[in-house]
């Protein structure tokens, strides 16, 4: 070996060394490094691709590929530190079986829906897709096609999606499998202060005194807020955690008394907290003269089932979420109903336990967090149970201040980017706009220069309707974007695989890998992931973060934003647009569906020389202008001057993300609130702006019983969910060895004495069956998660057990989100 | 409507994944009238979506291995020895039993990283830092299970096995 | 071809406090193979160790630095081995 080698270790040693101590490095060791072609790594941030946590990765990229990745220090959010899951993100595009080149069912060179899979290229597999959609079209109209979108999509990628379904095809069939995750958070939202999204933020982690978890399990599912809840408990005397859950998990490790209670009793145990703070005379009532209202909810509204379901015929108000005005008495009478006996009885919390959370909300002097995800928002009470859950804080002023307040998480990178603020869902527009408002159309319109009446006034299909939909026929030509829906949809048997092979439908699918949902799709097309584009996510707290493309995506691989862009040119305006509705925009006539979406004069104002010279961007060199920027700064006009102002876009390439709304460069950290929130107007203390009147609702909701409940034939609960090492249907995660080796395999998590009673033990194969279906897995009777009697737990990441088979397609009836919390199986030996 | 179950296995050709991805990468020259069909197998494997195979055995963790290779500098390493029974939580921490700083030299165990002692602003403090006393957050077991599909990342040359 | 010396190196991180900070330097300078890249003044060094023979010898040479008085703590950064 030579002298220059053992230098250049050497040095390599001293700045690893240097760097780890946090020290400047001595400028021997940069000029080496520097000068040594081979090993410079070009550094860059990236959020990373899996939670709604939104923690920047820096990505390291050597000859065009990725070779490293760390946690960002200068990230706000994560501050140096990943899971186990952001460590290895950058191997998730790395799977040795990407998809390539597109795939079309064919025999004979023919489209067929019972041919075998058959590469062909892009402008075949856009000419068939166009055909196809035409046709249904032609047939049914624009509600014949629809769309399943992504809170995994970037910003811009949604926003050309919701335009080219609500305002080129005309249809509002678009729904994001957000749905499927955090619906209910926009609901409870919406319904209490008219406006989405939390008014906290993370800094709330640092300034609360009690943590109080709803059905979440942050220690696996958003580890990295995980351990900011952790550094506050572990070192603060006075801070504790709370943690409600059916069963017992890692989080419940640092609980003094983690809460097991009964699945739906949550409904009262919120019922009671209030029932306790107006009992024991804790009610700010300065805040809540000021700043509220009280509402009746309607109540027996039905399990969002099939209509033909007795459960749902036998519902007074089906999908009802009227509401009439009540008093603070009328409320006080309402939850007296919820004493501390009853709910104890209910719940199966004891009574002391109920009292000492209850205390944790009601003490003045406590600033309280309360937090949930899936436990809260896939119930079919969710709307209702988020509602209850903001009651608790508007009773006692504990909210839009450092520490306090209702904090729902989020799943998915952008569930709150792009599903919730883009509005990808049937029923929305940007900025907390809905299509069945005239006055939010209009607007949509008036911004994307289109004629009165462009955008259809009845909301679309949501997520659980297009399946049925598209087993009964309603929808015949669909596109799946980024996201393995068929492995996560409820009742695959029943409901999602029989709409995926009706003869009628042509299913196209657009994912980077093999997914079971591409397994069951008529076209595939191979797409660029993550940092293989120049991307945008929104993640829980309102912070907006942008990326650069980092590599190039494998061969013809292409991004769902130049797919949605080049499908758009299939399209005349003629063939799409009634011609009543084209004579109001005679300029229009003759042109494609993407001169008219796209080339509109607004999104291709921004060159190509605004584009980083030292970054690739696909997708703007091939349209020939900065297509990103263009986007978002036409989505960007939706919600500025409206709180919910975004900055300007250079600003988010260099900031490690920026909480909206952005008011003169500034982020708005609490809003709400005078003190934060310019749109507070002065000497309002508080204002909750979202509501025409400044005042938000507090309602007035019951416990009812969940859709179905264990009975003799299937006398276990499932509960459904993940585990720290894999993200959701496991596409990426799996394909990362060192995740997949951590937890290769679906276990059954249940109690000892249930399986010694089954005759099994740990390992055992078991099916596990449901009134709609039946799986096969092995029994895990210990590790992290410790079952009561009669509760099983299984997670939905391994596509060789398919677990929604099992799940019952009921939802909430006001947000259309699925319950995979809580259904009946039976567990057999094999 | 077609069984799906027949549909599936029709699609389902033995061929390899390697010959997969070098027919993928062979298409791309020729004219697509001439493309043979190629089978698409998700990470279930040749189990039609309607059915469900038998799992495989519950996975088995080494007792004791070498430490694994490093994937880049400031990966978390994976933990080469049996974690099973460990008691992790805020009270009792099984892991610093022999890897804290205090003992670490006697178990001869790799001490916990610099790193840990840290807070999120930055201040160097006299203990671990309670935010990581979550070692499963980041450190992980490796099961003796093949990968379902190989992985293509490579790391950095100095990192590569000589 | 008798084979040539292996070359073995580690990039470590070494933590004292402020106030041993001079004593620890001069006995890390008093090390053979040992050297100090750069260091501050809150008690952390980093520094490199060099030799040429087994990893026995680098283990032994690691826990010395640890064993040193006033040494807190050595966390180890880099290792290459030729």
């Amino acid at each position: 070996m030579n002298g220059n080698r053992r230098q250049f270790l050497k040095m390599s040693a001293a700045a690893a060394a240097t760097s780890a101590a946090g020290l400047a490095v001595p400028a021997s060791a940069t000029n080496l490094i520097a000068s040594t072609k081979r090993n410079r790594i070009r550094w860059d941030k990236a959020p990373c691709r899996f939670c709604g946590t939104g923690c920047s990765i820096l990505i390291g990229v050597q000859d065009g590929r990725i070779v490293a990745t760390k946690a960002d220090p200068e990230a706000p959010v994560n501050r140096g530190l990943n899971c186990i899951k952001g460590y290895f993100v950058s191997k998730g595009i790395y799977g040795a079986d990407r998809l390539t080149t597109p795939l079309l069912r064919m025999s004979n060179g023919m489209y067929d829906k019972e041919g075998e899979f058959t590469p062909v290229s892009w402008e075949r597999a856009f000419q068939e897709m166009a055909k196809q959609f035409k046709k249904v079209l032609k047939e049914k109209g624009p509600t014949g096609v629809g769309m399943f979108g992504s809170g995994q999509w970037t910003v811009w990628e949604g926003y050309a999606a919701s335009k080219f379904m609500k305002a080129g095809l005309r249809s509002n069939n678009i729904d994001p499998n957000a749905r499927h995750c955090m619906a209910s958070a926009v609901g409870g939202f919406m319904r209490t202060f008219g406006i989405d999204e939390p008014m906290g933020c993370y800094d709330d982690f640092e300034n609360a005194d009690l943590f109080v978890l709803w059905g979440s399990n942050m220690a696996e599912n958003h580890p990295v807020l995980w351990t900011r809840i952790a550094a506050r408990v572990l070192a603060y005397e006075h801070v504790n955690v709370e943690v409600l859950s059916t069963y017992r998990h890692r989080s419940c490790d640092l609980a003094k008394h983690p809460m097991i209670f009964k699945p739906q009793t949550d409904l009262a145990i919120g019922n009671y907290i209030c029932n306790h703070i107006i009992t024991t005379g804790r009610v700010n009532m300065d805040f809540v003269n000021k700043h509220t209202h009280f509402r009746r909810g309607v109540t027996d509204i039905g399990y969002g089932l099939r209509p033909e379901d007795p459960r749902q015929q036998k519902a007074k108000n089906p999908d009802s979420g009227d509401s009439e005005a009540i008093s603070l008495e009328d409320f006080a009478r309402f939850v007296s109903d919820y004493t501390l006996d009853k709910t104890a009885e209910l719940s199966g919390v004891s009574p002391e336990l109920l009292e000492q959370l209850a205390e944790g909300y009601a003490d003045p002097d406590i600033k309280v967090m309360s937090l949930w995800t899936m436990g809260v928002n896939q119930h079919t009470r969710g709307v209702w149970m988020n509602n209850i859950i903001n009651n608790i804080h508007l009773l006692t002023g504990k909210i839009s201040e450092p520490g306090c307040g209702p904090f729902s998480l989020t799943g998915q990178p952008s569930a709150c980017g792009t599903a919730r603020e883009v509005g990808t869902f049937s029923h929305r527009l940007p900025a907390d706009m809905v299509v069945a408002n005239p006055e939010h159309r209009k607007k949509a319109e008036k911004i994307w220069k289109l004629p009165d009446g462009t955008i259809p006034e009845k909301p679309g299909y949501h997520a659980v309707l297009h399946d049925r939909m598209l087993k009964d026929g309603k929808i015949n030509a669909y596109w799946v974007m980024c996201n393995n829906n068929l492995q996560t949809a409820p009742n695959l048997d029943q409901e999602t695989w029989p709409g995926y092979r009706n003869p009628h439908n042509f299913i196209v699918v657009s994912d980077p890998y093999p997914t079971v949902t591409a397994q069951g799709a008529d076209l595939i097309l191979p797409t660029a992931m993550w940092v293989e584009k120049e991307g945008a996510y929104g993640n829980a707290e309102r912070r907006t973060q942008f990326w650069y493309q980092q590599v190039k995506a494998p061969e013809n691989a292409r991004s769902d934003l130049w797919q949605l862009l080049e499908f758009s040119k299939y399209f005349q305006v003629e063939e799409v647009w009634p011609p009543e509705l084209l004579a109001k925009a005679p300029q229009y006539k003759g042109k494609r569906v993407y001169d008219v979406l796209y080339e509109n004069g607004q999104i291709n104002r921004f060159p190509l020389s605004e584009v980083n010279p030292d970054r690739e961007n696909d997708e703007a060199h091939h349209f020939g202008f900065y297509v990103q920027k263009g986007l978002f700064e036409e989505y960007a006009t939706f919600g500025r001057g409206k709180a919910h102002d975004l900055a300007p876009f250079e600003m988010y390439h260099k900031a490690r993300g920026l909480r909206w709304p952005v008011v003169d460069g500034e982020e708005t950290r609490w809003r709400f609130n005078e003190e934060y929130d310019p749109y507070v107007p002065d000497g309002e203390d508080i204002r909750f702006y979202g509501k025409p009147d400044g005042k938000a609702w507090i309602f007035a909701l019951p416990y009812e019983p969940p859709a179905e409940e264990p009975d003799e034939q299937y006398p276990m609960w499932l509960s459904t969910g993940r585990v720290l090492e894999h993200w959701h249907s496991g596409s990426m995660t799996q394909r990362i060895p060192e995740l997949y080796k951590a937890f290769p395999d679906a276990l059954l998590f249940m109690n000892p004495d249930d399986a010694s009673e089954l005759g099994v033990r740990r390992g055992s194969q078991v099916k596990v069956i449901s009134r709609r279906g039946e799986i096969r897995t092995r029994v895990e009777t210990r590790g992290r998660n410790r079952m009561p009697r009669g509760y099983t737990f299984i997670p939905f990441f391994d596509a060789s057990q398919l677990v929604n088979k099992l799940i019952l397609d009921a939802t909430d009836p006001l947000s259309k989100q699925t319950d995979f919390k809580k259904c009946a199986v039976r567990v057999e030996k094999v | 409507m077609t069984n799906p179950a027949q549909l599936i296995v029709r699609v389902l050709m033995a061929t390899t994944l390697v010959t997969v991805i070098i027919a993928f990468a062979a298409k791309e020259s020729e004219t697509e009238t001439t493309s043979d069909p190629v089978r698409v197998e998700s990470l279930r494997g040749p189990t039609p979506i309607d059915e469900e195979g038998k799992p495989p055995p519950v996975a088995k963790y080494p007792k004791q291995t070498d430490p694994y290779p490093m994937q880049y500098v400031g990966q978390p390493p994976p933990i080469p020895h049996s974690i099973r029974g460990y008691e992790i939580t805020a009270n009792s921490n099984k892991c610093m039993m022999c890897h804290s700083w205090q003992n670490s030299v006697r178990m001869k165990a790799p001490k916990i990283g610099i790193s840990h002692y840290m807070d999120r602003d930055g201040n160097v403090l006299a203990d671990v830092a309670p935010s990581r006393y979550n070692c499963t957050q980041c450190h992980v077991v490796q099961a003796n299970a093949k990968p379902l599909v190989p992985n293509t990342f490579s790391p950095v040359d100095s990192l590569k096995k000589q | 071809m008798p084979a040539s010396p292996g070359y073995e190196v580690c990039g470590l991180v070494v933590l004292t406090r402020p106030e041993h900070q001079h004593q620890v330097e001069q006995q890390l300078h008093a090390m053979e193979g040992v050297d100090i890249h750069a260091q501050d003044n809150c008690g952390r060094f980093a520094i490199t160790i060099e030799d040429n023979g087994q990893s026995q010898r680098m283990f032994r040479k690691i826990t010395l630095l640890q064993d040193l008085p006033e040494v807190l703590d050595v966390s180890f950064t880099y290792g290459h081995c030729d």
